[in-house]
């Protein structure tokens, strides 16, 4: 009798073990891992806390106006009517008109091997929208023209540019000859 | 006299010796008894113990998620989000800059090395690449001498580079020729022409409030004198 209790209690000592506590444990290990990996998620939560705090404090000495110029720099969208729409209203403000605009999206990535090759190809935060349009003007407004988009605060590049010689000026000023400029531009826009 | 036997109160049966294997038999049950009982209570308080460890290391756990949820309430994600698309938008815009190229440079290297007798008819500008920008010209010459002296024009100026001149022919009203060459773009950079431009202290930048205002007006202002609009005065004499 007292051996059949004695291991009785043997086996219910070794399910107990076997069957509750080491499992138990085990999982507890588990978990244990698990809050060292919580406890260094909230060590590096603090040092980005602080590092938050001070690109905060950085970011409060922008002016906000500088900002702003960025974000015309380089906008959120394309908006590509109200962009033909200022290039129209530039050429306008020179005399000269815009013939067959021509807005084709994406087109040019390999004209910004440069750019690219700084930002890299993957990492590429900003897409490129390019318009090819025609115009006719004498050669002193072209170059008005054109250096309105060179230093325009909206980043506008010059892919291509064929000038010919146009008619003479229909005014009757003979002297100053006309040209038809054939101008393709790349704007960019951040994605 | 019997002298064999001793009279004595001990019963013989009592003063028998005990039988050995019964009693060690009985004591190793016991005591295995014993061991089995004390190895179930042990492993009962271990269980208990696994399991208020189990207890607490979850309410630990919990403990952790909670105050991770409030750190990444603290980091506010819309405030690191606009910090994040600023940063971009500051890297994209200066890699944008630094291949930005000052079409009006070149112009006004152009302008600057033609010569008098040199005029240009077409002009096709390739910057697609601006690492590579082309430029093809037609133009006309008064003499060929002229091309020779525009060719060495060419070849100093730090625009206008590997110039090739080629096509020429002879015609009525002048020397044709058709002219192929590279563009320097370090020359036509539009930053380093304005970190030149600073440097110097001629620089007058004006903020460009608006999208399409001149920053560089003063160069925009200058009066063109060759290249395109340089009006071509017939040879009076043949070309030499």
């Amino acid at each position: 009798m007292r051996t059949i209790i004695a291991v009785l209690c043997l086996l219910g000592a070794g399910a107990i073990f076997f069957m509750y506590t080491q499992p138990t444990y085990d999982s507890v290990q588990a978990e244990n891992a698990q809050i060292a990996q919580y406890d260094e998620a909230l060590s590096k939560a603090s040092e980005l806390q602080q590092l938050k705090q001070s690109l905060l404090s950085r970011y409060n000495t922008f002016d906000p106006a500088q900002i702003e110029r960025l974000q015309k720099l380089l906008p959120d969208h394309v908006d590509n009517v109200r962009l033909i729409l200022d290039i129209d209203s530039l050429a306008g403000k020179h005399g000269m008109a815009l013939q067959n605009v021509v807005v084709s999206q994406n087109a040019s990535s390999q004209g910004s091997q440069s750019a690219t090759a700084i930002i890299g190809a993957s990492q590429q935060a900003y897409d490129s929208l390019t318009i090819k349009f025609t115009t006719q003007g004498s050669y002193e407004t072209f170059r008005q023209f054109l250096a309105a988009f060179e230093s325009s605060l909206r980043i506008v590049d010059l892919v291509s540019l064929n000038i010919s010689r146009g008619s003479n000026n229909a005014q009757g000023n003979a002297a100053v000859p006309l040209y038809t400029y054939n101008i393709t531009l790349r704007t960019y826009w951040l994605k | 006299m019997d002298i064999g036997t001793q009279p004595s109160l001990i019963p013989h049966d009592a003063a028998a010796a005990p039988m050995p294997g019964k009693r060690s038999a009985g004591g190793l049950a016991e005591v295995g008894l014993l061991i089995s009982i004390v190895l179930l209570v042990a492993s009962g308080a271990l269980a208990g113990a696994v399991f208020l460890y189990g207890q607490y290391a979850q309410t630990s756990a919990g403990s952790k998620v909670e105050q991770l949820q409030r750190a990444k309430q603290a980091f506010e994600p819309s405030l690191i989000e606009e910090l994040t698309r600023l940063d971009d938008r500051m890297r994209a815009a200066a890699a944008i800059l630094s291949a930005h190229m000052a079409p009006i440079a070149f112009f006004d290297a152009l302008q600057q090395s033609t010569l008098t007798t040199v005029s240009f008819q077409t002009l096709d500008l390739e910057a697609n690449d601006p690492q590579r920008m082309v430029v093809k010209m037609n133009g006309l010459a008064e003499a060929v001498n002229s091309i020779a002296l525009q060719a060495d024009l060419f070849s100093k100026n730090g625009v206008i580079t590997n110039p090739i001149f080629s096509d020429i022919s002879r015609q009525q009203d002048g020397v044709h020729f058709a002219l192929s060459a590279s563009v320097n773009p370090m020359a036509i950079n539009y930053v380093q022409l304005i970190n030149a431009a600073s440097a110097a202290g001629a620089g007058q930048q004006q903020p460009a409030g608006t999208q399409f205002s001149p920053a560089l007006q003063s160069a925009t202002q200058q009066q063109p004198q060759g290249a395109l609009q340089q009006p071509y005065q017939p040879a009076t004499q043949p070309a030499q």
